[in-house]
């Protein structure tokens, strides 16, 4: 076979699986090309902008509700569609798809600033259980700047899958016996009691069980 | 050298021992497995969840402190026309070296087109081009990572209409070629059998049984007169008879239960993995 038969035969085959994601995609017709039932791919594609996303913004859909969180979903899936292998990160964006619902029909009927903080803390957590590079130690870290203390709660009460520990006294204990913590560990701007400057979740793997702990200012104990 | 001569060089290579029984592993139940630690002959994990790192792969480490593992992969895009991810490849073959998992396993499938990753199993046409693309890019694998590798028949709801062969035709020509081995999935031949008219019998008849070191098990779903491959129910008796009539022809194959939506109790599917291995002490090894 020649260089150019091949480069045909290539070309065939890459145009038979465009046919195909097109018909997915609902672009093309599915038609004689095809046997059979292209639904249940077209069906799979919608529920998977959804069930990612509900997985990964567990807090953000207690908020919304579930028909406005579908909504949203749906239309996040159409304009920022997966480009990476791994599901479990998809969603990078919600955050800031989030914040521009400022310019939505639906502008005043949510805190969209809140709903995208929490986004931004909530796919923090995503990020830390999965991406690649960090260290395989029992404890795991997240520095969060400019963290809003109500988001925190929200997720607090409704997150399913962390458990969420205030630990600031140890952390003054230890610094009172002249331990130095890290500075990813913990800070507290005291002027803006309201505000983390840092969020640390630590997961200890000898408890079986995920555990956050939100560093936080004396106002807040 | 023939290709037949070729078929049995290829045939010693895989190597693969036989492990009876083993379970799916699926996040909720990591930590009650590993903290209870129940008695499972092998765990099969979706690689793709642990190759990033972070802490769920500090889980995996540590599961592989007690039970075999196997490496089942839904992303490297085999059928793709885009470059296999190299980034992706060496992650893998340096979890692979450090955990020696007992298989490692994909599907004959593409994931991936033109940018857009979409996380489903896509159908290729059967093709003489598809088998030289399919096996060069196996070849690719297997050399990085440095063993052979198991390809999984699909579940289809589609057929090309540019097709030259059957897919038992295709998985065998892939065996043959690059030394990979098959992992036949009953749940895919059966729900392919009522969907598309594709005779699950034929179909096993055509594959070469010597290349088959494990079989998947699963429930399904039915829409619209259709059976959906959703992994979502306990297995049907269906799929346990047809488990039966393949071993009363061959034995020493692994098999694996798999559960990936409506994640029941870790009971139900630790009940289900033996029974499985009950069926599989029936026949001799």
């Amino acid at each position: 076979m020649t260089d150019i038969s091949r480069d045909v035969d290539q070309q065939k085959y890459n145009q038979a699986l465009e046919k195909f994601v097109s018909s997915v995609n609902g672009n093309t017709a599915f038609d004689g090309d095809f046997q059979g039932n292209i639904k249940p791919y077209q069906i799979n594609q919608r529920m998977l902008a959804l069930n990612v996303l509900r997985n990964n913004f567990p807090t953000v859909e207690k908020i919304l509700g579930e028909s406005v969180f579908t909504s949203l979903a749906q239309v996040y899936g159409k304009y920022y569609p997966s480009t990476w292998w791994d599901v479990n990160i998809f969603g990078d964006q919600f955050a800031e798809f989030l914040a521009s619902q400022i310019n939505s029909a639906k502008a005043d009927a949510y805190n969209w600033a809140l709903i995208a903080e929490i986004a931004q803390l909530e796919y923090a957590f995503i990020d830390r259980y999965y991406y690649p590079g960090h260290d395989s130690t029992p404890e795991v870290l997240i520095e969060f700047s400019h963290f809003d203390y109500e988001a925190q709660q929200l997720i607090k009460e409704n997150h399913p899958n962390l458990v969420i520990t205030y630990n600031c006294l140890d952390r003054f204990q230890s610094t009172a016996n002249g331990e130095k913590f890290h500075s990813s560990h913990w800070s507290v701007d005291s002027s803006q009691k309201s505000k983390l400057k840092i969020f640390s979740a630590s997961v200890f793997r000898q408890n079986f069980q995920v555990v956050s702990a939100f560093s936080c200012s004396t106002a807040n104990l | 050298m023939s290709s037949i001569d070729s078929f049995a060089g290829k045939q010693c290579s895989l190597g693969v021992e036989y492990m009876g029984a083993g379970l799916g592993l699926r996040f909720p139940h990591i930590y009650e497995i590993l903290s209870q630690k129940p008695k499972i002959n092998w765990l099969e994990i979706h690689i793709c969840n642990f190759i990033n790192g972070g802490l769920n792969q500090q889980l995996l480490y540590e599961l592989s402190e007690h039970y075999p593992l196997s490496f089942h992969g839904v992303s490297l895009n085999l059928g793709g026309p885009e470059p296999i991810d190299v980034a992706y490849l060496q992650r893998l073959k340096q979890l692979t070296n450090e955990l020696q998992p007992k298989l490692v396993s994909e599907h004959a499938c593409f994931t991936s087109f033109d940018g857009r990753s979409y996380h489903d199993l896509l159908p290729v046409p059967y093709t003489q081009k598809s088998v030289e693309h399919f096996c060069r890019r196996i070849e690719q694998v297997q050399e990085t990572i440095g063993r052979p590798i198991l390809i999984e028949n699909l579940s289809r709801y589609v057929q090309y209409s540019e097709n030259e062969f059957s897919e038992a035709e295709f998985l065998s020509q892939l065996c043959q070629r690059t030394g990979c081995g098959l992992l036949l999935d009953l749940t895919n031949a059966y729900v392919n059998d009522k969907n598309l008219g594709i005779s699950i019998d034929a179909f096993i008849d055509a594959l070469p049984h010597q290349f088959i070191k494990e079989i998947h098990l699963a429930g399904f779903s039915t829409h619209d007169e259709w059976l959906i491959d959703t992994h979502s129910a306990e297995i049907p008796q269906e799929i346990w008879n047809l488990l039966e009539l393949y071993l009363d022809r061959y034995h020493n194959v692994s098999v694996l239960i798999e559960r990936d939506n409506n994640i029941p109790s870790f009971q139900e599917l630790y009940n289900e993995c033996c029974h499985a291995q009950s069926i599989l002490d029936k026949y001799p090894s």
